[in-house]
């Protein structure tokens, strides 16, 4: 990969390369000397958005694609790019746009409706996600995108219950960090805690750069700890046990004050410590770990 | 859903992107703010959905079924047969109102299911319910007063 290429597709393959490979600075080097060369080429200016995408420099990202679009209106790949920027800036609606554009190009990609599907979900739209990811997966079964947004629909709906969608996803992409990134969202689900984290541990070491995992284990790890372990009902049955915790705590409470007095008032300090702990505990480990 | 109603823009018809408000809040304005401030709350959330006008029938009959069901069970006798099993103080309604507080947020809770689940996987942050969580136990408590005093007068 070392070699000078002798033409634009040249240029965008090299550079393609190394994106495939995360170097995004031989990638950036390897695009100054293209673009100098080439600037108006739709293909290395696609790559250069790319490498400010993937370096979190999204403004520069967009404003490389919209020069492209001017130019060349139908580059799929830019609009796609372009798509996955303004979800990012949480112009959710635009985005949508432009996915059903692709969509309406591109009828049978299903790595198409898989992205839209997830669109609809992060924007709360359950039933529409789940359809999309259906259909996408009408078109190739195996697709990664539908595959993860149907395992993720179905973790929505199945809670702590056997998930068909996630297991068709792990056959299918044993390897992916998407699969583990599902099956870990479904084990924190269920409250299985210590699974989720060895997982994300396992996975981190895959990918020990990887920012999401990096936060994911810490936050496993921290939901994982000993300290933790008292609060495990309010972690797994979340605020459905605090509302039993209280309504049934200040029942009991009183049952005890008018028939045991003798043990009320250990049982009430008792509480009370267990109340405050849960409410403090959780954000102070935070800061400590 | 045939493929063309499938490509039809959902998100067009938000003024803002569909979120919902942090729970702690709705907990906190369902625990303290009783119905109302439960009704109040999962209203915020059914504004922030676009569906405010679908579900705010469905929650202030929500919360005016739960103040009947404690006028029912006073007028029945069983309120106070509680009360004195639990050594409550005549006429002390607290629990009551937070324990029905408690079970309108579960019904709206229920209603709107299926986004507080997409936003636990897709990993949605929540939008801080401070403005929300104010007004809902502002008006629950206010409302939670005017129903004890009214049921007393009424006793």
């Amino acid at each position: 990969m070392n070699d000078q290429p002798q033409n634009a597709a040249g240029f965008a393959a090299q550079i393609f390369y190394f994106i495939e490979r995360r170097r995004l600075a031989d990638a950036r080097r390897v695009l100054h000397e293209a673009l100098a060369l080439y600037p108006q080429d739709p293909d290395l200016l696609f790559h250069s958005a790319q490498v400010d995408w993937l370096s979190d420099l999204n403004q520069q990202a967009e404003s490389t694609l919209r020069q492209l679009l001017v130019q060349s209106p139908e580059h799929a790949p830019a609009r796609g790019l372009l798509a996955s920027l303004l979800a990012e800036r949480k112009e959710f609606a635009d985005a949508e746009l432009l996915l059903i554009g692709l969509l309406r190009e591109y009828p049978e990609n299903a790595e198409l409706y898989g992205r839209y599907s997830r669109l609809m979900l992060i924007t709360l739209h359950l039933d529409k996600a789940e359809q999309l990811a259906r259909e996408g997966l009408r078109y190739d079964p195996e697709d990664h995108e539908c595959l993860l947004a149907i395992a993720l629909c179905q973790t929505a709906r199945a809670g702590g219950r056997p998930n068909e969608g996630l297991a068709k996803l792990l056959q299918a992409h044993p390897e992916s960090l998407s699969a583990v990134h599902a099956l870990v969202v479904a084990l924190v689900d269920a409250g299985r805690m210590d699974e989720a984290h060895r997982l994300s541990q396992d996975a981190l070491r895959t990918d020990p750069a990887n920012e999401h995992l990096v936060s994911l284990v810490r936050e496993l790890r921290i939901q994982n700890h000993w300290s933790m372990k008292p609060l495990w009902p309010l972690q797994k049955w979340g605020w459905g046990a605090a509302a039993v915790m209280w309504i049934g705590g200040i029942v009991v409470l009183r049952g005890l004050a008018a028939n045991a007095p003798a043990i009320a008032g250990p049982a009430t300090w008792v509480w009370l410590g267990y109340c405050i702990y849960s409410w403090v505990w959780p954000s102070l480990i935070r800061r400590l770990m | 859903m045939d493929n063309e109603e499938l490509l039809k823009p959902t998100l067009s018809g938000y003024r803002q992107p569909p979120a919902l408000y942090n729970s702690t809040g709705f907990f906190l304005s369902a625990f303290i703010g009783g119905p109302v401030g439960a009704a109040i709350y999962g209203s915020a959330n059914a504004w922030r959905l676009g569906r405010l006008s679908k579900d705010l029938p469905l929650f202030v009959g929500i919360a005016a079924f739960a103040f009947l069901v404690i006028l029912e069970l006073d007028r029945q006798g069983v309120l106070g047969q509680l009360m004195a099993i639990l050594g409550v103080r005549n006429g002390n309604f607290g629990i009551f109102l937070r324990g029905l507080g408690l079970a309108c947020a579960g019904a709206i809770y229920f209603v709107h299911r299926g986004y507080f689940r997409a936003a636990t996987v897709s990993g949605v942050t929540p939008r801080p319910g401070w403005v929300p969580g104010i007004g809902a136990l502002l008006a629950g408590v206010a409302a939670n007063i005017a129903f004890v005093r009214w049921i007393l007068q009424h006793h």
